[in-house]
């Protein structure tokens, strides 16, 4: 794998993204911070005030869990099936890189605009928090596991979504799926998580069990005929 | 004189299904060599570009680009070669320039990245669209880029699928001169086309392809001088009637197919197919017609496309 093929791939998608979905970036971001909001309103009554407080100050750590994963499907569904449906992938994969090279190209660059949705809703929901009158902004000793560990954590279901999107061909109904199901899901996953405190440890867990998802990703495209990724109807 | 072989196929074939795409065809493209591939729809055309590509298992035979196995040394063959495809296959949201810096990166350009990219730009004539994006290209423009990225590079081999399909006069008559220069400069061309007065202009050498099968190769001259003439342009001595002619030629060629011009004093006929010019001299005679010259058409690649076609056709029905 060539690193200077890699970055030109990345910035392809980062500016293809921007250009494409710049809509979507503001509106999954108000999208995140109204999906984090929701234990206010549901959880209220099985959870007592010191709870649920506990709760909605944790969330944030794992904001990146959902805000990422979610904006990246938009954007893998636009970055591959699209592509693919289009026959930009076909030049891509003959002589633009590897099928390695080229998926992790996308999984980057979408990663790299989930990270800003990330951004932009982490401060959405403080700025909710501070709207309620409380102090929502996750604290200075959780910003490692905010900024790093959760975001790399979240690069693993961003991985499998791409992988998902490579091998499944052309299927439209997938591009709606995929989204829902990972919106609702990691809605949940975030509320189940956000009642545990988070621990180095299982941070650390986390971004080496991302990294190898990640890693084994890779060698399945690496190793899936380039025909069937470019989308060529076999007769 | 065979030149240095760029692509060699030997007998390769491709079954999907019941269908047999390719079946034992074998072809080379020397250095510098325009090679036309030619042939209906469905004949194996683009799955030999395909199996160029990498694209394609091959069931039998051996695929070689600069020496090298297509399927196992693919990675080797591909950063030397450009394609176009039959569909434009741009990203619609990169500008004209960021697509080719794109792939000027991707493949390494030697020399200044910038520089190439200015002047695959320039030679393209997209000077003034380098700033819009592909998506708000009109489709002449569209393929003068998908042009553009497939030779960013300065590839050995450059493969064509159907390039003038669909495209405006002066952007086909700029592709033409540019691949005539590519070629000069020592690239080797592989074209698929429908368009076979382009490929009889272009190509040095010629196949024929149908249902899988080479049916035909060489030359354009020696393709057109294999096929009968499809046509006569007689004269006579004196003026003829179109009725008398159409007597005289009554199973050998239809109405539609005869012309008298000059007032009666000459006529261009083409006999229907499987029928010798020959035998249009011989009833014209027979019905007392005064034939003074009697000059059989120059074929062109078309009329040697169809007569390998209907060749093949009749050989099969017997």
């Amino acid at each position: 794998m060539k690193l200077s093929r890699l970055t030109a791939l990345i910035g392809k998608e980062i500016v293809e993204g921007l250009r494409a979905g710049w809509a979507n970036i503001p509106a999954i971001a108000v999208l995140t911070v109204l999906l984090l909001a929701a234990p206010m309103g549901t959880a209220r009554r099985s959870l007592s005030p010191e709870a649920l407080a506990l709760l909605m100050a944790r969330l944030p750590v794992f904001l990146p869990l959902l805000a990422m994963p979610f904006y990246a499907s938009a954007v893998l569904s636009r970055a591959i099936q699209t592509e693919r449906l289009r026959g930009g992938l076909l030049p891509l994969l003959i002589y633009g890189g590897s099928p390695a090279e080229v998926w992790l190209g996308k999984v980057l660059g979408a990663f790299s605009l989930a990270y800003l949705v990330m951004l932009l809703s982490l401060g959405g929901y403080a700025g909710y928090g501070a709207w309620l009158g409380r102090d929502y902004a996750p604290a200075v000793s959780a910003l490692p596991y905010v900024l790093i560990a959760m975001p790399i954590a979240a690069l693993s279901l961003i991985a499998l979504q791409a992988l998902l999107f490579w091998v499944m061909g052309r299927s439209a109904l997938l591009s709606v799926v995929v989204p829902i199901v990972v919106m609702f899901g990691g809605a949940q996953l975030v509320v189940l998580l956000g009642l545990r405190p988070v621990s180095a440890s299982g941070a650390a867990v986390a971004v080496l069990a991302s990294c190898a998802v990640v890693a084994a990703s890779t060698m399945v495209v690496a190793r899936y005929p380039r025909e069937r990724a470019a989308g060529l109807v076999m007769r | 004189m065979r030149t240095e072989a760029v692509v060699e196929a030997n007998a390769i074939s491709r079954r999907f299904g019941r269908t047999q795409a390719l079946d034992a065809v074998s072809f080379r493209i020397g250095r510098g060599e325009i090679a036309g591939y030619i042939g209906p729809n469905g004949s194996g055309k683009t799955t030999t570009m395909r199996a160029m590509l990498g694209l394609v298992r091959l069931d039998a035979g051996e695929l070689r680009i600069f020496g090298r196995d297509v399927r196992s040394e693919f990675a080797a063959i591909g950063p030397h070669l450009g394609a176009v495809f039959d569909q434009h296959a741009l990203h619609p949201d990169l500008t004209v320039r960021e697509t080719l810096d794109l792939y000027a990166r991707l493949l390494g350009t030697p020399g200044d990245r910038r520089r190439r990219v200015d002047d695959v730009i320039e030679a393209m004539g997209l000077g003034e669209r380098a700033g819009t994006r592909a998506k708000k290209l009109s489709k002449g423009l569209a393929q003068r880029l998908a042009f553009g990225r497939a030779i960013v590079h300065s590839p050995a081999l450059l493969l064509l699928d159907e390039p003038f399909d669909g495209i405006d006069t002066e952007t086909h008559r700029h592709l033409r001169d540019l691949l005539r220069q590519l070629a000069r400069q020592g690239t080797s061309i592989f074209l698929t086309s429908h368009d076979l007065h382009e490929v009889d202009q272009l190509a040095s050498r010629v196949v024929i392809l149908d249902r899988g099968r080479v049916v035909a190769a060489g030359t354009p001259a020696q393709l057109k001088g294999d096929a009968a003439a499809a046509g006569v342009s007689v004269r006579f001595q004196e003026p003829v009637t179109a009725a008398e002619v159409h007597a005289a030629l009554a199973g050998v060629a239809g109405r539609q197919d005869i012309e008298i011009e000059a007032g009666g004093l000459q006529a261009t006929i083409h006999p229907v197919a499987g029928v010798p010019v020959d035998a249009v001299a011989t009833r014209l005679i027979a019905a007392g017609l005064r034939v003074r010259q009697f000059q059989p058409l120059e074929s062109t690649l078309e009329d040697a496309y169809f007569a390998h076609l209907y060749d093949v056709t009749a050989k099969e029905s017997r």
